[in-house]
């Protein structure tokens, strides 16, 4: 443990934000056990074949191979997040009747259906309107979704929170931004094509139940979703996560993220389709600053002036 | 964000791939899946850049597969599948064709790596590379494989068979597609429920959903529904005639303007065969233009049963007459029943047909390949094991000794079936074992007194050796005439006819060029691990293995071999792979396993739910195990079934009452049969139409 303090620390420090801001995410985490981190460390020094964590490059790797056997496993597993070594960043007693949302990429299952996005936008449309085809179009659509998907642990914002971004015309860029989803950039032309999926919270304890899941929902910890700079882990005081907001003018904005465990789709889930085209543009400085940002709104929130350490001032 | 990482690739392709693939190289964008990294990375990049990167993946793959057993115990089964499934995707996504094309053109090689490695409907390698070469088809050679596909009873496989059937090139005739759809779909419904009411829903569901990607008049779809049932009007399950009631489109005709050939052409075709009067080269050139219209009709409709039974029906006789005279005549044959076992796969005829045409050419090799083959996947197949021993008899020496033990199997498989008899007796008698062969040639005479041939070779035995004097009498035994040889003997006498006497067209075969790759070299290598198989097993009870061959194919993991591996129980510490049945089911029963292990084996291979019921059965010998065995997976459905199913439906009744030494043959045998799919026989050469 104290092998991999001193190595955060010393990477807490590298010019590159990307680097420093993974190192920091770990730096800060107070919910994953003990355990967790065990097991992290000894996959890490199992691929370097060596004790303590060695490079930069053998510990990311280390970390993605973790992330691959505990988090983003088949549907015949348990993600670490609901088993008993996560039990202190479990979330109980969450009132079912609340509406969780989150975005889809689609890009796999349109590929499969042989639809375009344009083409399921249509079916949707007819569907909601009341074309029984259109609505078997969409079913089966959904069903190949759901064939796609494994069994990470989903990360979901409460609708009521978001409903601005929600219900604006321009959702696919405003809900990515306040949800934090860095990992869409949308570089050299590319687009995503997304759906904004809708569900109560009673569909995802109803899921736990049926699986016999230890848990339905926890608190998201800086090992539940693999490393990249676009996360923030919250104080253990906050019952949530926080999303970073990736519009630096609303960097200090929190917004409450959860971990919950997969649930199989219907296409009354899906509440709108739509393309990311654009890039968010957070990135080098302004994710350093955007990162502080972020920082303070936790400190404030959960009074803990000792949370975090700036990037500014750092030496 | 990727600019890092692209630079790294402008630099070394390969290294940047690999970094990509083991998390080092994202950088900010670690939690976006590498496929999706790699479509952001190389939307709008140049051709050169793509064919790069589709070099550089193909490379990485090769290395995960030659690389396999390291990588398995440094990453685990769950990672390593991931990424080889994520690689595939990113060919998919970003539509590279050059790994495509390889992919597709060694089928086999792929799927025996891939299929193995699948833990769950979204993890499943080899699904990912069925919807590889679902995209950008340029031929309708795969068209039978997605219909086989869409029979599979998991969704995530009919979901890529439609897509596949979505994609066939259609030449601006997009009902040909319609129609293989609802073909695929009703398949599907019959295979998979046994409740008609279930199928219709299925069906109607999945129609309504198809109407919204080809909007068409209702009377369209009536007409093409209409020629879907009537192109399954044979079907005779249960749920096929439900179904075929109750989706019949009133008033509909069809709006196609093909036809399958009449019953009455095949008639007169198959009776003018058998007419010497007739030209030969008339009846050929018929038969070949009768059964082009046959494939023509199975490629219309996605139903094969006509052009498959026609083939081997009528090709049987041509063959059997010496017909076939010329080296184009016979390329033309072997490329139809190429195209019969891409549509059936677990057709029994067509493989012996494929097995006589290497017979009549001379190809030894590939003749005991198809064999070989056969006798794996059709545990009940009498004639495969006879023409084996007869071929390896015809070698002579120590295979001899492997000939007798076909021979044995084939008498024990069936006690009426009096040419394995005949042949086994033939093989005794020229060993010197006149007792045990005489004995075997009366038990066929007094099954049948008529029997010509069993008289024929009586005759010969008492003819010859020191018995002679003694029983020439009974050697003059009135043989019947021609005319009393009809059904399967007259079947039997072509067969020994053209081995006597060799195919007169042989020689003319001899320069016949045979394409390599593709289901060939499947074949010859599945031969060489069964023969090698075959050879351990008649050595010296605990002598170590000398199987070579075996142990390096297991250390690929390769799931025949490690099946194999595991029956003679080599002391290879191998992990087996995860989607493994047979090689898992063969570790329990060896282990006369608990039965909560075998109720995990069951829920970890749902389609394999009934072999593994019986080979628990066969482990415990309960007594009321049939009855339970019976209860659960006879449907009364008729349905279509693996060769396996059958073996175990005709012998679960017996089970309590055998010995172990029997018990053991029986599991060998539905293992074996499930070890392995039949291979793809798309790959390679394929006789388009």
């Amino acid at each position: 443990m104290a092998d991999r303090d001193a190595f955060l620390q010393a990477h807490s420090r590298d010019p590159d934000v990307n680097v420093a801001s993974i190192a920091d995410n770990c730096r800060f985490e107070e919910r994953a056990s003990p355990a967790r981190w065990a097991v992290l460390d000894d996959v890490i020094a199992g691929r370097g074949g060596h004790a303590g964590p060695g490079n930069w490059d053998d510990w990311l790797d280390g970390a993605e191979l973790y992330y691959q056997q505990r988090c983003a496993v088949a549907r015949s597993e348990v993600p670490e997040a609901f088993a008993d070594a996560n039990s202190a960043a479990w979330l109980t007693g969450i009132e079912e009747n609340q509406t969780l949302v989150r975005v889809e990429n689609l890009g796999r299952a349109l590929g499969d259906a042989g639809y375009t996005l344009d083409e399921l936008s249509e079916f949707h449309a007819r569907s909601q309107a009341g074309d029984n085809d259109a609505a078997m179009a969409v079913r089966e659509f959904v069903d190949i979704l759901n064939l796609r998907r494994d069994a990470r642990p989903a990360f979901a914002a409460f609708y009521d929170e978001v409903r601005d971004e929600a219900e604006s015309d321009d959702w696919p860029h405003e809900l990515r931004d306040r949800l934090g989803l860095g990992h869409y950039p949308v570089t050299h032309g590319a687009s995503v094509p997304v759906a904004m999926m809708t569900y109560s919270a009673a569909d995802v304890l109803r899921e736990a139940r049926r699986q016999s899941l230890p848990a339905a929902c926890a608190v998201p910890t800086v090992l539940d979703g693999g490393m990249h700079a676009y996360y923030f882990p919250s104080p253990r005081q906050q019952p949530f996560g926080a999303t970073m907001h990736l519009c630096l003018d609303h960097a200090e904005i929190l917004t409450a993220e959860v971990l919950h465990c997969r649930i199989d789709y219907s296409p009354g889930h899906i509440r709108r389709i739509g393309r990311i085209t654009q890039d968010h543009g957070l990135g080098g400085s302004s994710l350093r600053d955007a990162r502080d940002w972020h920082l303070v709104a936790l400190q404030v929130a959960s009074a803990r002036d000792d949370f975090g350490e700036l990037f500014e001032g750092r030496a | 964000m990727n600019a890092a990482w692209v630079e790294a690739f402008e630099r070394d392709p390969s290294a940047a791939v690999s970094g990509l693939f083991n998390g080092t190289a994202k950088g900010a964008a670690s939690r976006l899946d590498t496929p999706e990294f790699l479509v952001q990375t190389f939307a709008d990049s140049r051709l050169d850049q793509r064919a790069t990167l589709d070099d550089a993946v193909h490379g990485w793959l090769c290395h995960m597969r030659d690389d396999q057993l390291a990588q398995v115990r440094s990453l685990g089964e769950g990672p390593y599948g991931k990424r080889v499934s994520d690689a595939l995707i990113a060919l998919q996504l970003l539509e590279l064709p050059d790994t495509r094309e390889l992919i597709r053109d060694s089928l086999d090689d792929w799927l025996r790596w891939l299929r193995p490695l699948r833990v769950a409907p979204e993890r499943d390698p080899e699904l990912e590379c069925w919807r590889l070469i679902s995209i950008q088809q340029a031929d309708t050679r795969h068209e039978s494989n997605w219909l086989r596909l869409a029979v599979d009873g998991r969704s995530e496989y009919l979901n890529v068979a439609l897509r596949g059937l979505r994609s066939l090139p259609n030449d601006r005739d997009a009902r040909r597609n319609q129609t293989l759809l609802l073909q695929a779909l009703f398949q599907h419904a019959v295979s998979t429920y046994h409740d008609h009411h279930a199928a219709e829903r299925f069906f109607r569901r999945r129609l309504a959903a198809l109407r919204t990607a080809y909007p068409r008049t209702p009377q369209h779809w009536n007409g093409v529904l209409h020629d879907v049932l009537e192109s399954n009007q044979d079907d005779e399950r249960a749920v096929a005639k439900e179904l075929r009631y109750v989706l019949r489109p009133a008033g509909a005709a069809s709006n196609s303007m093909q036809t399958r050939p009449s019953r009455q052409q095949f008639e007169r075709l198959l009776s003018d065969i058998e007419d010497s009067q007739q030209s030969p080269t008339a009846v050929t050139d018929r038969f070949f233009s009768l059964i082009a219209e046959y494939a023509a009709d199975a490629e219309r409709t996605g139903y094969s049963y006509y052009f498959t039974r026609s083939l081997h029906n009528l090709a049987n006789r041509l063959l059997a007459r010496g017909y076939l005279a010329t080296p184009s005549q016979m390329t033309t044959l072997r490329d139809r029943v190429q195209q019969a076992l891409a549509w059936e796969p677990w057709n029994a005829y067509c493989w012996m047909l494929l097995a006589d045409w290497y017979d009549c050419v001379g190809d030894s090799a590939m003749r005991e390949s198809v064999l070989r083959e056969m006798l794996r996947l059709f545990p009940d197949n009498e004639p495969s094991r006879v023409e084996l021993a007869r071929l390896l008899i015809e070698r002579g020496g120590d295979d001899r000794e492997e000939a007798e033990r076909w021979l044995r199997e084939a008498v024990s498989l069936d006690e009426e079936h009096a040419y394995a008899r005949v042949e086994l007796a033939r093989l005794l008698h020229e060993s010197g074992n006149l007792a045990e062969a005489e004995d075997l040639l009366r038990q066929v005479r007094d099954r049948d007194p008529d029997n010509p041939v069993a008289s024929l070779y009586l005759g010969r035995l008492f003819a010859s050796g020191a018995e002679r004097t003694n029983r020439t009498s009974e050697a003059l035994v009135q043989l019947p005439s021609d005319s009393h040889v009809g059904g399967p003997l007259a079947a039997l006498f072509a067969r020994l006819h053209r081995a006597e006497h060799a195919y007169s067209h042989r020689h003319a075969f001899a320069a016949l060029s045979e394409p390599t790759g593709g289901w060939r070299q499947e074949l010859l290598y599945r031969c060489q691990l069964g023969a090698e198989f075959s050879r351990d097993e008649r050595t010296t009870p605990g002598a170590e293995p000398a199987v070579p061959l075996i142990r390096a194919a297991v250390r690929r993991r390769d799931p025949l071999a490690g099946f194999y591996a595991q029956w003679l129980a080599i002391d290879e510490t191998i992990p087996c792979p995860p989607n493994a049945w047979a090689w898992r089911a063969c570790q329990l029963w060896q282990q006369c396993a608990p039965s909560d292990h075998w109720d995990r084996l069951t829920q970890r291979f749902p389609e394999a739910v009934a072999e593994t019921a019986f080979l628990q059965l066969l482990s415990s010998g309960a007594a009321a195990g049939a009855r339970r065995w019976h209860d659960r997976f006879d449907h009364h459905n008729g349905q279509r079934t693996t060769p396996a199913m059958s073996f175990i439906r005709d012998r679960v009744d017996s089970v309590s009452g055998t010995n172990s030494e029997t018990r053991k043959t029986m599991a060998f045998a539905v293992l074996a049969s499930r070890a392995l799919e039949p291979p793809v026989f798309t790959t390679g050469h394929f006789a388009g139409v």
